[in-house]
């Protein structure tokens, strides 16, 4: 019966990579075993195998980006979404002060209760992650930022329903919000106080550029007006650029997790800035999709074929390079 | 070399930089000796009175990234019924990060103490004004 729980183990084990499992994987099958063996099971959980798969994908990333800039990156995303998901709830969500013209502009759209969308729903998760963080539940924060990427990928098919038919969330805040989630859970924020700080700092500024934008403005403007009126394609391409000039500087200082976690972190919004390009300019942006799905296809065939051939490919980060 | 300056980057960073509590109670673990990944899942649920029950791959997870740190290293293996038994020692950075973090928590708790024990003189001087 052991020798069953062994290969389920060892199968599920298989989203390690295979340094990791070269190194690890007996001493990891052992402890596995033992602790079965501790509760008289036969089988494997499934809340042991799914906790396995996360943490072999979890040291996939590990390989090429070390735990200090995963945790750096995790800290912005969280900010970063927590005042962003405070000022969308205030200024689309809520925005009392433009309920008297919004079944005017929003004609067919319904209320969600006295919320323009669902999109209070990602907001409110958002800010109990954040709580979270602050007060030191990394596990329940991290059931948050899961059931955020939940929420994101539910609310589409939610809304296509008879009750729903809301005006927003738009996709590219869903997906804004969702990444960042995503990039939330690639670590942990280890110094709560900076998290409160940046927190605040993103709040005060995203604050400021709504209220020079002129949404205080009796009518509705739309929850995509961020994108489309704010952060629009050159704005946001300017601020991209002005973000990885500020990585290359800190890199180029040596500060390496710095400029990683700068760099990555600009993610989300790079995402948003292509789907802004693709809407206004759908040809450029499938023709460089292209070249970059046949750029990898020819990445992914040579090491097949080199796999094939009896090669073995180990990608392994440095011991020092940390 | 990298690991020690790693080492040193991370003790300075305590002062902001707090511990989890899975991370205290694996080095807690290993203070008095080195340990097997069972032993030591099993030490974290004694320590924390079973409030804290370590899954195997976070359990290795934090071995890795304590390693890394230079916290933790690796004191060999034995094979006991055909597994394989990997020990950890906790190295003396770790005891030091470790020592650190009991100070912090300590000086906490004699704070939060003596709070609590004005608590009732508090209550009693806002009851005479009410």
């Amino acid at each position: 019966m052991s020798a069953v729980l062994e290969r389920q183990y060892r199968r599920t084990l298989r989203s390690y990579p295979p340094s990791w499992r070269l190194h690890n994987e007996d001493a990891i099958i052992g402890t596995l075993l033992d602790v079965a063996e501790g509760e008289n099971r036969t089988r494997a959980r499934v809340s042991e195998q799914l906790n396995l798969t996360v943490n072999g994908l979890l040291a996939w990333v590990g390989i090429f980006i070390p735990a200090a800039v995963r945790d750096g990156v995790a800290s912005v995303a969280l900010a970063t979404g927590t005042a962003f998901g405070i000022v969308y709830f205030v200024f689309f969500d809520w925005a009392p002060w433009t309920a008297i013209n919004r079944a005017a502009i929003l004609p067919g759209n319904h209320d969600f209760g006295p919320f323009v969308n669902s999109g209070v729903v990602v907001c409110g998760l958002w800010a109990v992650a954040f709580i979270l963080a602050v007060v030191g539940q990394h596990r329940f924060t991290r059931h948050i930022l899961v059931l955020v990427i939940l929420t994101v990928i539910a609310t589409p098919f939610v809304n296509q329903l008879p009750f729903a038919g809301w005006a927003g969330p738009s996709s590219t805040n869903l997906g804004f919000f969702g990444l960042l989630a995503v990039l939330g859970l690639t670590g942990t924020p280890q110094r709560r106080i900076q998290l409160s700080i940046g927190t605040g700092i993103a709040l005060l500024g995203l604050i400021a550029i709504f209220a020079q934008s002129g949404v205080f403005h009796r009518f509705y403007m739309g929850d995509r007006s961020f994108w489309t009126q704010i952060f629009y394609g050159s704005n946001l391409l300017v601020v991209l650029v002005g973000a990885y000039l500020v990585a290359i500087g800190f890199g180029l200082a040596g500060k390496r997790v710095s400029a990683s976690v700068i760099a990555l972190s600009t993610l989300p919004w790079a995402a948003a800035w292509l789907v802004g390009v693709a809407v206004t300019n759908g040809v450029a942006l499938a023709t460089a999709g292209g070249a970059a799905v046949l750029i990898a296809g020819f990445f992914a065939s040579a090491m097949a074929i080199l796999k094939r051939s009896g090669f073995e490919i180990i990608v392994r980060r440095r011991d020092d390079s940390r | 070399m990298a690991v020690i300056y790693r080492s040193i980057d991370y003790i300075s960073g305590m002062a902001d930089n707090e511990m989890r509590e899975p991370t205290f109670l694996v080095l807690t673990a290993l203070a008095n000796g080195k340990k097997h990944g069972y032993a030591l899942i099993r030490e974290a649920a004694d320590l924390s009175s079973g409030r804290v029950s370590l899954k195997v791959g976070t359990l290795y997870a934090a071995l890795d990234r304590l390693g890394q740190q230079g916290l933790v290293a690796e004191a060999g293996e034995e094979v006991v019924d055909g597994r394989l038994r990997r020990y950890y020692e906790l190295t003396d950075v770790g005891a030091e990060v470790l020592e650190r973090e009991v100070s912090r928590l300590e000086s906490n708790a004699v704070q939060a103490r003596a709070r609590l024990r004005l608590r009732p003189a508090v209550m009693q001087v806002v009851a005479s004004w009410a």
